[in-house]
Parts: C-alpha cells; structure tokens; sequence
C-alpha cells in the first residue's frame, strides 16, 4: 500500500514537472551554468561575488521591463515600445528633477508618465483592436519623438542624492537596484502564480475564445498589462536615469530587444500561453551575465551581438526542434 | 417543367451513373448500395436530412472518397477515382458549401492559383487577364478579373468558383448547398443559371435544404435516408409530404430512454431576438425540461445559443431570466444570471488544449465567484477530485492537458467547468459532436439527471436521433427562424422535416 503511494506521488510529481514548462527552465538553468564555468575558466576575475553584483546592478533596467513584458507575452501580445518608454520617463524624471521637487514626487511622476505610456498602447490594442505590434511600432516612434520633444533634445543632467542612492547606491553592501528587481521579481512571481488575474493571462495566452467564453474579461485584462508594463517601464527609467546621473532622449534604445530576448529565453514565447516569471529571471541573469564576461574577456562589441543573437537562436531552435518542427511539413 | 420536357431528358444519355456504392467508416455505414442515375442535361436534387449521407456520396462521386463497393460509370465506362483531380479529368467538378479563395488578390490569379500564366519568370498579366475573363464568360459571367476577390459579393465569389471548375471537359456539376449563404435575389440568379448550364448538357446534382428551390430548379429527386436511396423519382411525380415521409422514417434505437420530465416554472425567454444570424426569435423555457432546437445545417440553430449566451452581438430583443430583464453584454452577464454554455467546437471555443484538466475545470468558477482574487489551490484539487470521479473522466492525472484526452473526455471536462456554478439554464451546442457511441450515452445519461433535478437545458443539435432521444419539446429552425415550437405529440420527424424545410406553421403557443 505504501509503495504505491509512493510510486503515484512520484508519478504526479513527473506530470507536474512535464505540466508546468519546468524542463524548459532546466534548459536555460543549464546553459547558465556551463557560462558561468566557462567565463571563470577563461577570466579570474569572473567568479567573484561583487562581479555578480555588479552583474545585477545592471541587470536592473533590462530585468524590470522583461519582468511585465513576460506577461504581455504569455497573453500571446508584444510590446517593443519599451525602449522608448523608457526615454520618455527618463526625461521626466529628470525634468522633475531639476524643479527640485521632492522625490516622492518625481518617483510617482515618472512611474504615472510610464504608466500613461502602457495604457496608451493599451486603448489601441484593446479597444480600437489594432495589432499590438503594429501599435507598438507606432507609440515606439511616437514616444521616442516626445522624448526629445521634452527637451528639445538637449540631455538634462540629474543631481538628487536619493536618485544617486537608488542608482549606484548599496544596501549592505548589495545594489539598491537589485533589491528593487528581486523584490519585483517576487511579486510578479506572486501574481503569476497565486492570483487569479495572474492565471486568466495564462487562459487569454492559451485560448482567448475559450477564455471570453468562461467569463474572463479578455481585453480589460489586456489592457491591464499593458498599462502595468508601462509603469514597469517607469520604474525602469527611474533606476536608468539615476544610474546614468541624466535624462537621456536616446536611451534604452537597445533595452527593448535585450529583454524581449531574455523573456524568450525563458520561455516566454510569442504564441502565447507559456513562460513563467521565474524563468525570465534566469534569462535576464543568463544574457546579462553573458554580456559581463564578454566585456571581461575583451570581445569586441560587434562580435557581441553576434554571440547574444546567436545564443538566443539556438535557445528557440532547441524549443523548436524539440516540439517537431522538424517532422511537420509547413 | 412541362412534361414534354421531361420526355426529352429521358432519351438523352446517362453521363453518370453510380451502381451500389457503399462506404464504411470506422463503426458507421455511411453509405450502403446506394445507386443514381444522372443524364445529360438533367438537374438531379439530393434530399436528406443531417447525416443520411448526401456529403458521403457527393464525396465519392468527386473522388475525394474511395468506396468499398460498387462502380461509377461515366458515358458508360467505368471509371476509379483515387484522389479528387482524376474526377475532374473525367468531366466531374464540384462546388463545395464552403467556398474556396484567398480573398485578398485578385479574382484572375484565384482562378489560376497554382498555375499563373508565366514570360518567362514574370507572370504575364495581359494573359492571365484575357485567359480569364474567357474562362468566366464560358460559363456567361462576367467579372471584372482585376477585381481582389474579397471584395466582391458572396454570389459573385461562388461564380467564380464555377468559373474555376468548370471546363470544357465538365459533364456532371455537383453543387453542395449553393444559396444558403444567398438572398433571394442572388438565390433566383443562380437558379437562371443553373438552367443555363444544363441547357448547355451539363448535368447537375444539386444539394438543398429548400423546397420551394427544389421544385423550380430539379427535374428529379434522390432522397437518402441512414445512408441508403429510399427513392427518386421524377419533379412532377413528387409531392413536399412525399419527401417528408421519406426523409423521415428513420429507425430510432433505443440506445438511451429518457425518463420524463416535469417541468417547472419558465427560466429563460428570448422576446424577439435578433443577432446576425437569427431573426425575431421568441421563446421560453422551462425548469426540468430539456428543450431541443433542430435545424438542418445553415439554418441558424447553432447561432442561438451564441446569441443567448452573450457571445454575439445583439440587434434587437430581449432576453429574460427568471421574469427579469438582463442585460446580456458578455457571457460574464450570462454566467452571472445562473447560464452555462458548452460551445460547439469544443477544441477552439471549450477548453484551453494546453492547459490542465484542473485549470480548465476551474476557469468559470473564479469568473463567478469575483470575490476571490487569489487561487484557491485546494478548491482546484477538490473540484478536479469531484468532477474526474463523478464522470469517470478517464485520465492519469488532474495535471494532465487538455489536448491527450479524447473528444467524450474533454467534453466531460467542459461540463464540470459549468455545472461546478450550478446554473439554473445550461445551453449545449451539438453536446455530442464527434464523440462515440459510449461517451455519447454517459453524456444523455447526465443531463438526463440534470433534467430531473430541475435544471433547464437547451439542447442545440444537428442529429435527428439525439433530438428525439433527449428532447422533450422541440423548437425547429429554418432561415435563422423558429418554425415551430412542438412538444407531446407533434414531435415527430415528420413534423420536424417539415418544418426543418422551411414549411410555414401555426405556433405552438
């Protein structure tokens, strides 16, 4: 009688494992492992705890947008507005700033302006119905635009010693910025898992028909995301600008992509219905720290982006082939 | 059609003829020694109600089918189709009900699909053009060719389709339902063309659910019945009340007995609904009684439970839930006045294939319940439990996908998602599409005790047996219309074809 007891938990624990994509996150657990054993063979200066710090201090800005961005891809949507998002805020944060406002203040400004950002792409895609990425095409040229509208282009140099703080400061000796992730990264965590909005995104991503049908409000929810995701994008300009000292309109040009990637990565896909949290955490951590110890090794930056586009294929391929796309004819 | 006429047709020759077909599926006689005649220039019309195996036998005659026996004779040679262009090589072409474009290019490259008239590796436009508009005006339409295809009427695109298949090589025509997606204008065109086409010598099988079509356009009449050929015979010999009686008759098994129902008071009426699809709709049903809504396919039976549902916009009319007008925005509204709603397709519209047993148990529960905010992962478990043992749902694991069970098991699964609400109406919508006999009978047998506990279900199917089996009143549909409202007596097939046909009727109020 015990034994089969025990051999049916041990059964249930397989299907749940097979269940809830965790093979996938083995995948890229791994891949992370042989990187880190690979960068400390080749540099000494790699496997060291303020390297992995460093690492997660500048983690933050990328991680905190593929945080929400997970969810808009499991509802099987995109944005790759982002970037400009992020510009957007910087340059009112900084603006804010200047005025010499309290800091509560320029905080809930720039998490409002990213906000206001999210629900604009939010009213497009959920209630005009147009196409999230060819929303997000759009608002991604139109808010890069007021990013340099704000300023007439000119960068506007931050100096408020709790920005500085939050930027480059410690906490016990740990970057306030990854504090910040980590604690996101739990709470987004939370809501995917414990909440029942966190699972009707899962429902939407998996069949939107079915989802309407069951009494689940498919498009406020959307528009819910987005509009979270844009105050992710604040959050993320806030930390950028206090990092880099100044409201940037060119900045995060390339952050859009770079977590995008790291949501892929932890699969995340673009058809919606799959990817965890948890393993957009690991995918940020495994791009970031490839991006580290490229920078150690001294690789030249065009081979840079060679390698990351490259990892990121195989990544998908693996996924791909592992699925059958090999045995399928179209 | 005078009688002289007739005469002519039958000293004209047999282009087609079909000796015993029958075909076999796994566990169903589709066809069984099923024999026409067809010759040149004769309009022939195929009657039968859903599933009497007009579509199996149009599809072996089009070589999309292979039959287990018989022969197919064409100029009285024999002839084998293995696959649906040997067909057309020897004069057979067919126009399905749904038809077949890529709507967003022009009407020229969709009638040369896959064969674009090439200089070279530049497609010759002139040519494809000029080609044709010669090949639509062989059969006397006349269509822009530069036209994009989706923008042209759904009359127009059919003829185009004809266009497409017809060649000069075409003797017989075989047409699957060609006006239920026309108005009567288009509907009176295509019949002028019809006639056209035959006066040429093409012959026609022509496929319809409407009488009044049926004596205009056909010269003789083929009814099918369970898959065999009760009868043909010639236009003038056949009467509407022959038909019926032919197309009926049907041997019902006693595979379930339904115990009686005692119905209570009304729960749900519809006061002059109207969707895309219905028209003027108005009903009531009851507690403890299982309504049933027939129609033959087209006829917008399956669009009502859509429509009460919430699921599709509505035009006008109300819909009333225990005396009280709702109103119905979303299925959430439905949900929340006690409704339930099994979908047709249960694949695109019932489940979420990817996602577990479990989590598609519970998805319209935390619709309803919108207190909890958090997942209650014990109520998950102690649904799944309940609803996996009490319809012996066959599966290793509540953690198990959606998609690795079979049709009557996933059916199950979208049945538990509903009545774990306990709704006082429940709406099924063809409850047991593509499902085998076993599962079949396990699913009557539940809402047989739905039914006896109170619980009003609406019964939307396609199949004659699972209407008279389960129903105990019947509502009949033609044209997005209640034709009749039966119950007692009057539910029989006859009634039911009959008004199924689009007979007009006096109410049963």
């Amino acid at each position: 009688m015990k034994e089969m007891n025990k051999q049916s938990t041990t059964l249930r624990i397989i299907d749940r494992l097979k269940s809830s994509n965790s093979s996938d996150i083995m995948t890229v657990l791994g891949a992370y492992l042989i990187l880190v054993i690979f960068f400390s063979i080749k540099s000494p200066y790699f496997l060291r705890v303020n390297n992995f710090l460093n690492i997660g201090l500048y983690a933050a800005i990328m991680g905190a947008v593929a945080c929400s961005m997970t969810f808009i891809n499991v509802s099987g949507c995109i944005d790759i507005s982002v970037g400009s998002q992020i510009a957007v805020v910087g340059m009112v944060v900084a603006t804010l700033s200047r005025l010499e406002l309290p800091i509560g203040i320029i905080i809930l400004g720039g998490l409002l302006a990213g906000g206001l950002c999210g629900a604009f792409n939010g009213f497009f895609i959920t209630k005009i119905k147009i196409n999230p990425f060819i929303t997000t095409i759009a608002s991604m040229q139109i808010l890069r635009g007021i990013a340099y509208l704000i300023s007439n282009g000119q960068t506007i140099v931050v100096t408020n010693d709790v920005l500085k703080f939050i930027g480059r400061g410690r906490f016990f000796g740990i970057p306030v910025t990854l504090i910040i992730l980590i604690i996101m990264y739990l709470i987004f965590g939370f809501v995917g898992k414990y909440t029942v909005f966190g699972r009707s995104i899962y429902m939407i991503g998996g069949n939107a028909q079915s989802s309407f049908l069951s009494g689940i409000k498919v498009q406020k929810t959307k528009f819910i995301i987005y509009a979270i995701n844009g105050v992710m994008a604040g959050a993320a300009g806030i930390m950028l600008t206090a990092q880099t000292g100044a409201g940037l309109p060119m900045a995060a040009a390339e952050t859009n992509m770079q977590a995008l990637s790291a949501v892929i990565l932890g699969g995340a896909g673009l058809t919606g219905g799959k990817g965890t949290i948890l393993g957009t955490f690991i995918g940020v951590f495994v791009l970031s720290t490839l991006n580290n110890g490229m920078v150690m090794l001294n690789i030249q930056t065009f081979w840079q982006q060679v390698i990351v586009g490259t990892v990121l294929l195989i990544a998908v391929a693996i996924d791909a082939i592992k699925g059958g796309s090999l045995k399928r004819k179209i | 059609m005078s009688a002289c006429e007739v005469k002519q047709l039958n000293n004209r020759r047999i282009v087609l003829e079909a000796k015993n077909i029958t075909k076999v599926f796994p566990g169903v006689k589709a066809l069984s020694n099923v024999s026409l005649k067809l010759r040149e220039g004769e309009v022939l019309a195929l009657l039968g109600e859903n599933g009497a195996g007009k579509s199996t036998l149009i599809k072996v005659l089009s070589g999309v089918h292979n039959c287990e026996e018989g022969d197919v004779f064409i100029n009285g040679e024999k002839v084998v189709f293995n696959k649906p262009s040997d067909a057309t090589e020897k004069g057979i072409s067919i126009i399905h009900q749904e038809l077949n474009y890529v709507g967003t290019i022009s009407v020229a490259e969709n009638i040369f699909m896959g064969n674009i008239p090439k200089k070279g590796f530049i497609i010759d436009y002139p040519k494809m053009y000029e080609e044709a508009r010669k090949i639509m005006a062989r059969i006397g339409v006349d269509i822009n060719p530069k036209e994009i295809i989706g923008r042209l009427t759904v009359a127009q695109k059919q003829l185009i389709e004809i266009a497409k298949v017809v060649t000069d090589q075409t003797k017989v025509l075989i047409m699957d339902e060609p006006t239920s997606a026309l108005n009567d204008v288009e509907t009176e065109n295509l019949i002028k063309f019809i006639h056209n086409v035959a006066k040429k010598g093409i012959a026609i099988i022509y496929i319809s659910h409407r009488f009044d079509e049926i004596f205009r356009i056909a010269d003789s009449v083929v009814v099918l019945r369970d898959g065999c050929n009760v009868g043909g015979m010639d236009i003038q010999d056949a009467s509407r009340e022959k038909f019926v009686t032919m197309m009926a008759g049907r041997s019902i098994s006693d595979t379930y007995i339904k115990k009686e129902a005692n119905p209570g008071d009304v729960v749900l009426e519809a006061r002059h609904l109207s969707t895309t699809h219905i028209k003027d709709v108005t009903f009531q049903a009851r507690y403890g009684e299982i309504t049933g809504v027939y129609g033959l396919l087209g006829s917008g039976h399956n669009d009502l439970g859509p429509a009460i549902f919430g699921q599709e916009r509505i035009i006008s009319g109300e819909i009333l839930v225990d005396g009280k007008n709702i109103k119905l925005d979303t299925p959430i509204t439905a949900i929340e006045h006690g409704m339930a709603y099994v979908p047709a397709e249960r694949k695109t519209e019932g489940l979420i294939l990817n996602s577990s047993i479990k989590i598609n148990m519970t998805t319209a529960y935390y619709s309803k319940h919108k207190n909890k905010k958090f997942i209650d992962f014990g109520k998950d478990n102690s649904i799944a439990k309940k609803w996996i043992e009490k319809f012996s749902i066959k599966t290793p694991s509540p953690e198990t996908k959606a998609e690795s069970l079979s049709g009557g098991n996933q059916q199950k699964v979208v049945l538990s998602k509903w009545l774990e609400l306990n709704p006082k109406i429940l709406i099924l919508n063809e409850p047991t599409r593509g499902i085998d006999v076993g599962a079949k009978i396990e699913i009557y047998k539940i809402l047989d005790e739905l039914c006896q506990q109170g619980l009003c279900v609406i019964m939307i199917t396609s199949e004659m047996e699972e209407l008279l089996t389960m129903s105990d009143r019947v509502m009949v549909m033609h044209d997005g219309l209640i034709m009749a409202d039966l119950s007692g007596e009057k539910i029989s097939q006859n009634n039911i074809i009959k008004y199924a046909m689009g007979e007009q009727n006096e109410r049963d109020e």
